[in-house]
């Protein structure tokens, strides 16, 4: 973890529903800076897919710069180092949970610590 | 000796934040019982996830960002107002708590001990008039504050464990526009505190780091629309921050940095420029310190 300072963090509260979901944080960064961002999964009750990107969900063409997809099951602590950019798009894509009703659904949170040096 | 503390304090803080991810997931035990089945009446309409949202820096990196560009320490530009019972609103509460852990940074940065007690008081004050003084008493951080006055870094350590604290006891109160407006008010101070250092100084770093804090501006509006609807009183504030937009979307550097599309540069600031930019923040930081 060192010598990055953490000082910020998010928490993502995920609730699985019969639709697929896309959730977006923005996280403006400022260029010149290095930036290490720190996953916790472990609060998930099943896998989400974590992309991050340097647009936004709305722009017609962006290239992850970070993908879990490439994760051991198991691992919840995921590292990333940021490259040289002004903002962040971290995208949680949530599968659909086909068993979730009206009264019942899984739900859970994903969260990640923001460090600097 | 300091690198034992640097690390301890920071062990503490992973400790904390890996604490508060279960703490605000709801579960208390990681792995199988993190699988949380929530029961919902089903009279009630599901509440819709948001599906956008922002995480927007503390003030205490943005004081470091500033502080690798050059800039000192300026006597008697922080907050005048040390009368924290004067704030009424919860708006101006929480813009002024903004405005102090952005002078409490600077100070303790600087390492101004006595001033940074002072404002370390006046945070605490204007959390407790929000409701939120606990996050204060959370392993003794008000107190291990005051034991460590004079080394800068436990010191910093200390307030983004504060940081830390504070934000995940908003999440979970679900109060997250309270976040977004507390980090208004400690970016307005931080402007003006670079500002005003940068009217003496005329550093060119200081003004590349100036126009890059413009940068968060967009991400700060859209964070406070996003809760605008949980609190009316914020739509004043939106249209104080667009109002600095503004006038640095005209400036003619901005223009043409903005022309030339190419989000790597720098923009430096004409010095006429930068007065534009100033008053306007300093306009906005008198209205939110009156109160």
């Amino acid at each position: 973890m060192e010598p990055f300072k953490y000082d910020s963090q998010k928490f993502t509260k995920i609730n699985f529903t019969k639709k697929a979901q896309q959730l977006e944080v923005e996280v403006p960064v400022f260029i010149g800076e290095k930036y290490r961002i720190v996953f916790n999964t472990s609060g998930l009750p099943k896998p989400v897919s974590i992309n991050i990107y340097t647009k936004d969900k709305e722009a017609k063409k962006r290239e992850a710069i970070f993908t879990n997809k490439e994760v051991k099951a198991g691992e919840t602590v995921l590292v990333f180092d940021a490259p040289r950019a002004r903002k962040m798009y971290i995208d949680y894509d949530v599968p659909a949970d086909s068993t979730a009703s009206p009264t019942q659904k899984l739900s859970g949170c994903v969260a990640f610590m923001v460090g600097y040096k | 000796m300091l690198l034992n503390r640097k690390s301890l304090a920071l062990k503490g803080t992973m400790l904390i934040a890996t604490s508060m991810l279960f703490v605000a997931c709801g579960s208390e035990t990681p792995k199988e019982e993190s699988t949380e089945v929530v029961a919902v009446d089903s009279t009630v309409v599901e509440e819709e996830t948001e599906t956008s949202s922002y995480s927007l820096p503390s003030p205490l990196q943005i004081a470091s960002i500033f502080k690798k560009s050059g800039l000192k320490y300026k006597d008697g530009i922080t907050s005048s107002q040390k009368d924290a019972a004067k704030y009424t609103t919860n708006l101006s509460k929480a813009l002024n708590l903004g405005v102090y852990s952005a002078d409490l940074s600077y100070t303790v940065l600087n390492k101004q001990n006595q001033e940074a007690m002072n404002c370390m008081k006046l945070c605490r004050q204007l959390a407790d008039n929000l409701g939120m003084g606990s996050v204060f008493d959370q392993g003794n951080l008000s107190g291990r504050f005051e034991k460590n006055l004079g080394n800068e870094d436990s010191l910093a350590y200390i307030i983004a464990e504060l940081q830390m604290v504070t934000d995940m006891y908003l999440d979970e109160n679900n109060q997250q526009q309270i976040t977004s407006i507390v980090f208004s008010g400690a970016w307005v101070e931080s402007l003006y505190i670079g500002s005003k250092v940068y009217e003496k100084s005329k550093g060119k770093d200081l003004n590349s780091k100036l126009s890059e804090q413009m940068t968060i501006l967009g991400s700060i509006i859209n964070a406070l629309k996003a809760e605008e609807k949980k609190d009316a009183n914020i739509t004043g504030l939106i249209a104080d921050m667009e109002s600095i937009k503004a006038i640095y979307d005209s400036l003619e550097s901005v223009k043409k940095y903005n022309e030339a599309a190419n989000e790597d540069a720098d923009i430096t600031l004409s010095d006429d420029e930068v007065i534009q930019l100033t008053k306007k923040i300093e306009e906005v930081r008198t209205k939110i310190i009156n109160g």
